[in-house]
């Protein structure tokens, strides 16, 4: 299958996109105006109350279900007139959805995310086998490489999932909370992991987290999603412009400047 | 592990050669498996008879077997990953069910219509064809639902229900039917192997051709979908385009065969498991030369234990298959603990 060429520098530019159902000529729309831009090698989060619409944001960015209305542009190209084989090698996504077949071996899952690029029949070249290995290794995966799925821990796999999308040599990589179901330390080593990931390899990594904490400290950029609003920048530009204090209600939870971490009022 | 699976590839082809000899030398008339040879390499057979058993009766009959089980048990690795599901088999989208109407129309129908063929029995060739028709009935019925259904899911609810429409229609029909006729359709409903004509067998060789030729240019679609539907379509596979050419494929299968062989329980739905087990893989590019492998040496030893060796009877396939291959799988699964998909 033939590269996609890359027209643009920035692997994801949105603009005035509106995201949420249309079901019957009824339109449920959720956030506000979304636009913002991901330079390659950052990592980014999406955070934002339950509904708010973080999954149907990254749903729509990857493809699985349309916009209501702007521009989604992938490298600088439309998403909307890519085709599945070229959307492939251009964007990867890790889902919270389980696997069908919980008996794969991580290093047959690994191998799956080289699909864009193999023959007909599926067939590793030396170098999806390289890339295999590689993204294998960047997991921390070598290990458990030939274990069984269904045997894994919540935090291994994963890491296994992301290491199947990093196979799959993607600019842009999606996630939808990859966090959740882990310990603090899980969560802050897939992070962790995560922003490695996207400093050292220039991808864009976007995913969705309630960790606002967290990704405060770790993310170069976050998107706050409120009912109506959209608010998209660097943690601290966001703390100096209090995006973070509207987020939950102040009487129950407010957020503290200084120490960048949410308080509960008593 | 690579090393290993060829021996365990290896096993599964020497088993097939013993098991088509075995199946070979015996029957009602016993001829020794020195003969067998013989009569096969084109030599003298001990007595002229036994070559002509041999190579009108028999060989059609293994190669139906052979045919049969790998087909069923493609057929039933297709429906099991497309439909995530371990107790998929080629049946759950009604293929057997239309045929058993085609056929029960084709037996007991034309006593109905006001009794132009009274006595009337249907053909071997007639059953054959009106079984076909009535599976590519249910088939494209099942298609044209499915460009309506966005989940796969719904689609194994459908097949189940036109599965119970048929089975109606079959049980209104049979009550209104002479014992005669009754009879035949319950005799096509056991199975059978046998009884093919070379044509016959070359006919449903081209079924099977084409339903093996489809899978396998369906391989590396297959293998994304043991990620789940959404996971494959980010990796640019079509979920259309792949569910309708899996139905497609199954539906030459197990349909071609059920018009020839009568409906035959258990083989589709068990041999992907126990192929999934001895060749430890979930990669359809190993499993399906082996649930083909399997599959045949299966149908082969079913069709020999339904044969009761050294006697004149000849028991319901249909129901052996079922007999012999379930204590497989439950006696595999309390061994192993738990299910491989």
């Amino acid at each position: 299958m033939n590269r996609v060429e890359n027209t643009s520098e920035k692997p994801l530019v949105v603009t005035g996109l509106g995201i949420g159902y249309r079901d019957r000529g009824k339109e449920t729309r959720l956030a506000g105006t979304i636009s913002f831009q991901l330079p390659p090698g950052s990592l980014s989060a999406v955070v934002g109350v339950n509904g708010v619409g973080k999954s149907t944001l990254l749903r729509t960015l990857a493809g699985m279900q349309p916009a209501l209305e702007g521009s989604i542009l992938i490298q600088g190209n439309p998403l909307k007139k890519l085709s599945p084989g070229q959307k492939a090698q251009l964007l990867s996504v890790v889902l919270t959805e389980p696997l069908s077949s919980k008996n794969l071996l991580v290093s047959e899952l690994v191998r799956l995310g080289r699909h864009p690029y193999t023959n007909w029949l599926g067939q590793l070249t030396a170098e999806d086998q390289q890339m295999v290995r590689e993204s294998l290794s960047k997991m921390e995966l070598e290990a458990i490489a030939e274990q069984p799925c269904h045997t894994l821990s919540d935090g291994q796999l994963q890491r296994a999932l992301i290491a199947r999308a990093l196979a799959q040599d993607t600019s842009l990589m999606l996630l939808d909370e990859p966090t959740t179901h882990l310990d603090l330390y899980h969560k802050v080593k897939i992070l962790k992991l995560l922003r490695e990931v996207a400093h050292t390899t220039s991808k864009s990594i976007l995913f969705s987290t309630h960790e606002i904490g967290l990704a405060i400290q770790l993310c170069d950029h976050i998107l706050v999603l409120q009912p109506g609003e959209a608010h998209f920048g660097s943690p601290c530009e966001l703390i100096e412009t209090g995006d973070f204090e509207r987020l939950f209600p102040q009487d129950t939870i407010h957020f503290d400047p200084q120490s960048g971490m949410f308080r509960v009022h008593k | 592990m690579r090393v290993s699976r060829k021996y365990r590839f290896a096993l599964l082809g020497v088993l097939l050669i013993v098991a088509t000899l075995a199946n070979l030398s015996l029957g009602s008339v016993h001829i020794p498996l020195a003969d067998t040879l013989k009569a096969l390499t084109g030599a003298e057979a001990g007595r002229e008879s036994w070559g002509y058993i041999i190579w009108n009766y028999r060989l059609p009959k293994a190669l139906t077997a052979i045919l049969v089980g790998g087909g069923l048990s493609l057929s039933g690795l297709l429906m099991q990953t497309l439909f995530r599901n371990p107790l998929a088999g080629p049946f759950v989208l009604g293929v057997s069910s239309g045929a058993s109407l085609g056929a029960a129309l084709l037996i007991m129908g034309a006593s109905l219509l006001g009794g132009i063929g009274g006595g009337y029995l249907a053909s071997d060739l007639s059953l054959a064809i009106a079984s076909g028709m009535g599976s590519l009935l249910v088939l494209l019925t099942v298609l044209l639902v499915s460009a309506r259904l966005k989940d796969a899911m719904a689609l194994l609810i459908v097949g189940l229900m036109f599965g119970s429409i048929t089975a109606a229609l079959v049980t209104v029909l049979s009550y209104f039917s002479p014992a005669e006729q009754l009879q035949q359709y319950i005799f096509w409903s056991y199975g059978s192997v046998g009884n093919l004509s070379w044509n016959q067998v070359g006919l449903l060789g081209i079924f099977f051709l084409l339903g093996t030729g489809i899978s396998i240019a369906l391989l590396k679609a297959l293998n994304a979908l043991l990620l789940g539907e959404k996971y494959a379509a980010t990796l640019g596979i079509s979920l259309p385009i792949t569910r309708n050419w899996t139905i497609i494929a199954t539906g030459l299968l197990a349909g071609g065969i059920t018009a020839f062989a009568g409906p035959i329980a258990f083989i589709g739905l068990a041999v992907p498991h126990l192929a999934r087990q001895l060749l430890r893989s979930q990669d359809h590019r190993t499993l399906l030369p082996g649930v083909l492998l399997y599959g045949g040496i299966l149908m082969l030893v079913c069709d020999m234990v339904a044969q009761i060796p050294f006697s004149a009877y000849v028991l319901p396939i249909n129901a052996i298959t079922s007999l012999v291959g379930a204590p497989v799988v439950i006696w595999l699964l309390v061994r192993r603990k738990r299910m491989l998909f």
